[in-house]
């Protein structure tokens, strides 16, 4: 991870160096988010618990309390967590959690997140490029949520070729949004 | 948490899904909070199964979805089918109705225009003749054969005889009944301006049967077999 594993790097932070704070920001905002969104299914949620562990991160790097840059990515992980655990704490005291499986919603809230044009568009071409067959198999693993071995008995193919059907359009998938977030990423 | 041991596991993909056990996920999150490359695939393989599920949601990957895209593909087949159909039928057409007969009209006005051939110049001034016979013999394919009608007064057949290119300049022309006798030899045949070889054969040694026409390159040597044709004469 590049700029947070110098020493140098927690010293600009201690002495407020908003370029250092800005990596910082820059490296685990978006770890932080997803794994807080995974949890809660919120996106508020998630904003509160990145912002909160983010302050905690900074308070204690100020105090010295992060031995060395190496542990960093560990530190940072163990605050979210506590971040996430007091805020269900918090909301089962006050009676208010609503589990997301309770909350019927059509469309997990995380999973719009991730729906965007590129991934629209990225996910339709790989599917055009697959067989019927293959297409099957992929909603029967992530859709129907069977297995790899039920999968395979079904399309009566061998478990190593239904592997393969996954990496293969995962990979293509990849690639195809990688090049249309570059795409738009120039055109701005 | 090695990459080999991701890999192998399907960490990656059992995480997003939530299949791993606690430890598991405790350790791969260690993981991906400092490696970039684990963390990019966690979101590349949320993003992938995220759009899976939203396509399978609305359906576009039901078997239903598959039926119509093989009708579909089914339907263009067909088209095209048909339209190749129609434009080959178009084509034969054409050929049969225009530009045979052109040909043959070119044929006849060219051989008028040709001058005498050295077999042609055996044949007396007295044997000048309208509605000549022609026949413009197909290369053997099996046992076809092409047919000629001789109508009772025609003196001569036309034997017409189109060869791509050759190494040769001249041409002999045997024919041979079906049972095997010898009938004629004409030489020094060459190609006219359209291309092709024009024998006359005397209508006489022509009687109604099956014979077998050869066409031999003559010079320059050695001479070959170039082709062979089947001949069927009638006469009414």
């Amino acid at each position: 991870m590049p700029g947070t594993t110098d020493s140098r790097f927690l010293t600009g932070i201690q002495h407020g160096q908003a370029e250092s704070e800005a990596v910082l920001y820059e490296n685990y905002s978006a770890r932080i988010y997803y794994l807080a969104l995974r949890e809660t299914k919120s996106h508020p949620d998630a904003e509160d618990i990145r912002a909160e562990t983010f302050l905690r991160v900074l308070q204690a790097i100020r105090r010295d309390q992060v031995r060395s840059p190496e542990a960093l990515p560990g530190f940072i992980l163990g605050v979210a967590r506590n971040v996430i655990r007091e805020l269900y704490a918090r909301r089962r005291q006050m009676g208010d959690t609503v589990p997301a499986e309770e909350a019927d919603l059509s469309i997990p809230s995380h999973e719009r997140t991730y729906l965007d044009q590129e991934v629209e568009t990225a996910i339709r071409r790989t599917m055009e490029r697959l067989k019927p067959r293959e297409r099957r198999v992929l909603r029967m693993l992530f859709y129907e949520e069977l297995g790899t071995e039920e999968v395979a008995r079904q399309v009566a193919i061998a478990p190593e070729r239904v592997r393969l059907v996954k990496s293969r359009a995962l990979k293509h998938f990849r690639e195809m949004h990688h090049r249309l977030t570059t795409a738009v990423a120039r055109k701005r | 948490m090695l990459h080999k041991e991701i890999e192998h596991d399907e960490i990656v993909e059992r995480y997003v899904r939530g299949q791993l056990t606690p430890e598991n996920r405790h350790a791969f999150e260690e993981h991906y909070f400092a490696c970039d490359e684990c963390f990019e695939k966690v979101q590349a393989t949320e993003r992938f199964i995220a759009g899976v599920r939203d396509l399978a949601r609305r359906g576009a990957l039901d078997d239903s979805a598959e039926a119509r895209e093989r009708a579909g593909w089914l339907l263009w087949a067909f088209a095209w089918t048909s339209l190749a159909t129609i434009a080959l039928a178009a084509l034969t057409g054409w050929a049969f109705f225009h530009r045979i007969p052109v040909l043959q009209r070119d044929l006849r006005a060219a051989i008028v225009q040709q001058p005498l051939q050295p077999a042609a110049r055996t044949q007396s001034a007295e044997l000048a003749e309208a509605n000549v016979p022609l026949v413009m013999l197909q290369a053997t394919r099996g046992e076809e054969e092409t047919t000629a009608v001789l109508a009772p007064g025609a003196r001569q057949l036309i034997l017409w005889v189109e060869i791509g290119p050759t190494r040769f300049h001249s041409y002999r022309m045997e024919i041979d009944a079906d049972s095997g006798r010898h009938v004629i030899t004409v030489d020094d045949l060459n190609q006219g301006p359209y291309g092709a070889l024009a024998a006359g054969i005397p209508a006489e040694a022509l009687q109604p049967g099956i014979f077998r026409v050869k066409l031999i390159g003559q010079t320059p040597p050695p001479a070959s077999l170039v082709s062979e044709y089947r001949l069927q004469i009638r006469r009414p």
